[in-house]
């Protein structure tokens, strides 16, 4: 399988709008198994200490499941972080398969305002 | 910090559990004999041949009922034997019918007698309340006459129910299921909610069991919780089928037990959910009386408002089951990490650890939770196998609710005679908790006779404490072996009251220093502590977190 994972983080209006795409570069359709609702994930860290994480707060349906991407096709999560600190920070996106990895990672500063 | 206070015990047997308040209904099925006719018949002299008596099964008003399949003979399943108890009486001028006919209770009836062998039968009607047959079990035999009470049981094999699908599917036998649908199919009185991502309401195997009024959406904030992208969205469905699909209906699968089923949608189409709507799914499911709330659902992070939503479903006599987690390592999720959730791991078909199960010392029972075959959306098939701790928590759940229709229990007598009736697979107990949950077991055995777990002694401290203030409360056991205290706090309105526990040490406990703790938004707080250290005293700490006033603190041991 080839799987490509891209990270977008935009920085305006007091937020940190991310965007995490995973999507299918090969030419066969691809079978992507997870453990629960949740596909991904995206964490952003200072300085190596995680202080936001897309998936805190949120609870998931507990059954595997099964997602197939066929070629070009994507899988998209949004994950926005409001009211940051400024400062410096990482973010990364990561595709939470139990039989694939993609992952990207930015990083991007929240401005004093 | 002084040392602490003594708790005065009183070796009461007082209820310290919260009872579980039931508003049940009982109907008479229209074509019932009532007693009145029955005696006029039964005096007219000798042995009867079986009264026609209303089949056990009308408890659907309006939705259509399957015909049963055409596999089994006509009288070995009938319905009519579901809830029977034969009396037997000794030979008197009077019939058997008639020594008994003043101890017969509103929803039964004397269907049958035999004059020369002196038994009478009594049928239940299949809306008699939960725990009717028991109480009538205790309350006959004191008839002077009355030689024996039994139940009426089948004598060849379990219970096999008509469901087409029953052959395929390997977890009702797993947990001995059919040894329970000896005894009941379950009962429309018995409500078990399904906080989950919408269920489809009008499924073929699901419609008997929701009434007009189906649940709500949280998530979209309507009226509707049926799932709104049925193709994708199988989730919930499935989840309700495993609890309560029609049992015994000659329709698809076989669900665990012929309860109500009432939906709330909590969680989205792609299986996420926010804290908010869980927690208000949750209170509202309570405030409709529902008597099991499954949550198949779960995250790692502590919320106080799901928490506190917890503990109000908890306190208002709901029985919470949850999911373990599918994260396959060490540490029970949320909400089944809450001590007044009953958590859930699961089991693959051999009856091991699940590879994806999550485990570790919150987990209360396994489950089978593997390939388990269930109802899906229409749209997408009807019926399906799937994986997760998901599908182990509503076969819990459908088992309390089997449970409830037999004995009228608390929810924390619930929580333990499920732990009781549960059997040891040779799993470590952070995979299996007490073992695996046995539908079989926790149906046939009276909870007054299980094993182990009754009240033995309650202990009250009552203080006063200022805002920030704190007392230390000590309790020794006066078993040696307790399996259970219950450490509950009554404060005052309108304050936080805070409550920590320690066991296993000499040391007053603390925010940062308990074995188990309750720190809910407001001052009624409640801890279980399973198998305390009989070595060392419980010790509680009452933290006037906010606000001042007088407060109640009981220990409640069982052995």
């Amino acid at each position: 399988m080839r799987l490509d994972g891209t990270l977008d983080v935009d920085v305006a209006d007091g937020r940190v709008a991310c965007t995490f795409t995973v999507t299918n570069t090969g030419a066969e359709p691809t079978d992507l198994r997870f453990r629960s609702g949740q596909v991904a994930d995206v964490t952003v860290s200072a300085a190596g200490d995680a202080v936001w994480r897309w998936s805190d707060g949120k609870l998931f349906t507990q059954a595997l499941k099964t997602v197939t991407l066929d070629p070009d096709e994507r899988l998209t999560l949004e994950a926005v972080w409001e009211d940051p600190k400024p400062g410096e920070y990482t973010a990364r996106g990561a595709l939470e398969a139990t039989n694939a990895t993609a992952v990207d990672v930015r990083e991007f500063t929240v401005p004093v305002s | 910090m002084t040392n602490p206070q003594i708790v005065s015990a009183e070796g009461s047997k007082g209820a310290g559990a919260t009872a579980r308040s039931s508003t049940t209904t009982a109907e008479s099925p229209t074509t019932t004999v009532n007693r009145r006719q029955a005696l006029r018949v039964i005096g007219a002299g000798g042995v009867l041949a079986a009264i026609g008596v209303a089949n056990g099964s009308a408890t659907v008003a309006d939705g259509e009922r399957a015909e049963a399949g055409p596999e089994r003979g006509d009288g070995e399943h009938d319905r009519s034997r579901r809830r029977e108890v034969l009396v037997g009486v000794s030979a008197t001028d009077e019939s058997p019918g008639e020594a008994i006919a003043g101890a017969l209770p509103e929803a039964a009836t004397v269907v049958h007698e035999n004059g020369e062998i002196h038994y009478a039968t009594v049928a239940f009607d299949a809306d008699a309340p939960p725990g009717a047959v028991a109480a009538f079990l205790d309350e006959v035999i004191e008839v002077p006459v009355v030689k024996y009470a039994e139940r009426n049981h089948t004598l060849h094999a379990a219970y096999v129910p008509d469901d087409p699908g029953f052959e395929d599917q390997y977890a009702p036998a797993m947990v001995n299921a059919p040894d329970a649908w000896d005894v009941t199919l379950g009962s429309r009185d018995v409500t078990v909610a399904i906080l989950d991502s919408g269920v489809e309401y009008d499924h073929e195997d699901l419609v008997d069991a929701f009434t007009d009024d189906p649940g709500f959406d949280f998530v979209t904030g309507g009226p509707d919780p049926a799932p709104p992208d049925p193709e994708i969205d199988h989730h919930g469905t499935h989840v309700a089928g495993i609890a309560a699909a029609g049992l015994d209906n000659g329709v698809g699968i076989a669900g665990t037990s012929n309860s109500t089923l009432l939906a709330g949608r909590v969680l989205d189409s792609s299986g996420l959910g926010m804290t908010a709507d869980i927690a208000d799914g949750i209170a509202w499911a309570a405030a409709r009386g529902a008597d099991v709330i499954n949550l198949s659902l779960g995250g790692i992070e502590p919320s106080r408002t799901l928490q506190n939503a917890v503990s109000f479903a908890y306190h208002s006599g709901s029985f919470l089951v949850a999911t373990a987690g599918n994260e396959g390592r060490p540490g029970v999720e949320y909400p089944a990490a809450y001590p007044e959730v009953f958590a859930v791991s699961a089991l693959d078909e051999t009856a091991n650890l699940a590879w994806y199960s999550s485990f570790g010392d919150r987990v209360d029972v396994a489950a089978p939770g593997s390939n388990v075959l269930s109802t899906v959306p229409t749209v997408s098939g009807s019926y399906a196998e799937q994986s997760g701790t998901s599908m182990a928590a509503p076969l819990v759940a459908g088992i309390a609710a089997l449970t409830l229709t037999e004995y009228d229990l608390s929810v924390e007598r619930l929580r333990t005679h499920l732990r009781d009736t549960a059997v040891d697979v040779g799993l470590p107990r952070e995979q299996q908790g007490v073992g695996r949950v046995d539908a079989g077991r926790a149906v046939t055995t009276p909870p007054e006779d299980g094993v182990g777990c009754a009240i033995v002694n309650q202990g009250l401290g009552e203080g006063f404490l200022e805002e920030r203030d704190t007392s230390c409360w000590r309790y020794d056991t006066v078993s040696e072996s307790p399996c259970r205290v219950l450490v509950d706090l009554d404060g005052p309105s309108r304050t936080d009251f805070d409550l920590y526990v320690n066991t296993g040490t000499e040391r007053c406990p603390f925010p940062d220093d308990s074995t188990h703790r309750s720190v809910t938004l407001d001052s009624q707080e409640h801890v279980a502590v399973d198998e305390p250290d009989p070595s060392t005293p419980l010790l509680a700490t009452v933290l006037a977190y906010r606000g001042s006033g007088p407060y109640a603190v009981t220990f409640t041991e069982y052995a």
